[in-house]
C-alpha cells in the first residue's frame, strides 16, 4: 500500500480501443467515460500519436458501498507509420467514446493499374 | 452483488491490495488495464471465459448523508438505449451497447471494446425513497441519485453546553 502512496509517476488507465481500417482511412474508437471535450488532449509527435483524457467528474463524498470503477485519467499511445497523413487526423467525442479518423496518404493507397 | 464483503471496514485495505495486484497482473498480460466494459476479458485475446467474468458495466455505490449515488460506466450507450427501474430497494439497470456493423472491406485490427445488451440489478440499502430518483447520462457515465427517506438521514443537533 505504501508503494501506491509514494509512487511519484502519474498512473493512467489504458482505455479500450476498437480499430478498423480500409484503403482510405483508419478508424479508432477509444472508450473514455468521464472525459469531456475540455479534458481531451491529442498530440502527434513524429511517429507517436498520444491521446490524453483527463476526467472531469468529481470524486463523490460519502461511504463507499461498492467500488468497481477506476477513477484514473486515461492515456493511450499509438505508433503511426508513414502512410498516415499527419494533417488529416480528425476527432469526435460522443457519449464517452472518442472516434479518431486517420486518413491514409494518397501516395500510400493501392493503385489499380489498367491493362491496356 | 457482493456488497456485504466491502462493507466490513477492516477489509478495505485488503481490497486495495487485491486491486493493486490485479492491476499489475493485467498490465503484465497486455495493454488494457481492467476497467469498465469487459475490458478485463479482452485484455488477453483468446481466453475470454477465463477472465471474462464481467456481465455489465462497472458500478460504484456511494452513500451520502441525504442520498445514495450510483455511478456506472456506460461509454457508447445512448440515452434511449438505457432502461432504469426501481422496485422496492432494488435498482435494475438494463441497456444495450450498439456497435455499428463494419462495412464490407473494412478490416478490424483490434477490438478490445464490447457491444451487446447488459443487465445489472443492484441491491440498495432499504433506507431509500424509491419515489425520488434522478438519473443523468453524461460523457459515458450514468449517475443515479436516489434520495434517502427522511427518517434515515443523518441529522446533527446542536447541543449547547451550559
Amino acid at each position: 500500500m505504501d508503494k501506491a502512496m509514494t509512487r511519484t509517476d502519474r498512473r493512467f488507465v489504458v482505455p479500450a480501443c476498437h480499430i478498423t481500417e480500409d484503403e482510405a482511412e483508419v478508424l479508432v474508437g477509444i472508450e473514455m467515460p468521464g472525459v469531456s471535450r475540455e479534458g481531451l488532449d491529442i498530440k502527434v509527435d513524429g511517429n507517436t500519436l498520444t491521446i490524453d483524457g483527463t476526467r472531469s467528474d468529481e470524486e463523490p463524498q460519502g461511504k463507499w458501498l461498492l467500488r468497481e470503477r477506476r477513477r484514473l485519467d486515461y492515456r493511450k499511445v499509438f505508433t503511426i507509420d508513414e502512410s498516415i497523413d499527419r494533417e488529416g487526423i480528425s476527432a469526435e467525442l460522443a457519449e464517452g467514446v472518442l472516434n479518431l479518423r486517420l486518413k491514409v496518404k494518397e501516395a500510400a493507397k493501392p493503385r489499380r493499374i489498367a491493362i491496356g | 452483488m457482493d456488497q456485504s464483503r466491502r462493507e466490513r471496514s477492516n477489509s478495505i485495505d485488503l481490497w486495495n491490495a487485491i486491486d493493486e495486484l490485479r492491476e499489475e497482473l493485467e498490465h503484465s498480460f497486455g495493454d488494457v488495464a481492467g476497467y469498465g466494459f469487459a475490458a478485463r476479458g479482452a485484455a488477453v485475446p483468446g481466453v475470454a471465459g477465463l477472465l471474462d467474468w464481467q456481465t455489465g458495466p462497472s458500478i460504484d455505490i456511494v452513500e451520502g448523508d441525504e442520498e445514495i449515488l450510483v455511478l456506472a460506466d456506460v461509454p457508447g450507450v445512448r440515452k434511449q438505449d438505457l432502461d432504469l427501474s426501481v422496485t422496492g430497494n432494488v435498482l435494475a439497470l438494463k441497456g444495450e451497447k450498439r456497435q455499428e456493423e463494419a462495412p464490407k472491406g473494412r478490416k478490424t485490427l483490434r477490438k478490445e471494446t464490447w457491444a451487446g445488451s447488459f443487465s445489472r440489478t443492484i441491491n440498495l440499502p432499504n433506507t431509500i425513497n424509491p419515489d425520488k430518483v434522478e438519473a443523468l447520462l453524461k460523457d459515458g457515465i450514468l449517475r443515479v441519485r436516489i434520495a434517502k427517506r427522511e427518517e434515515a438521514r443523518k441529522k446533527s443537533v446542536q447541543i449547547s453546553v451550559k
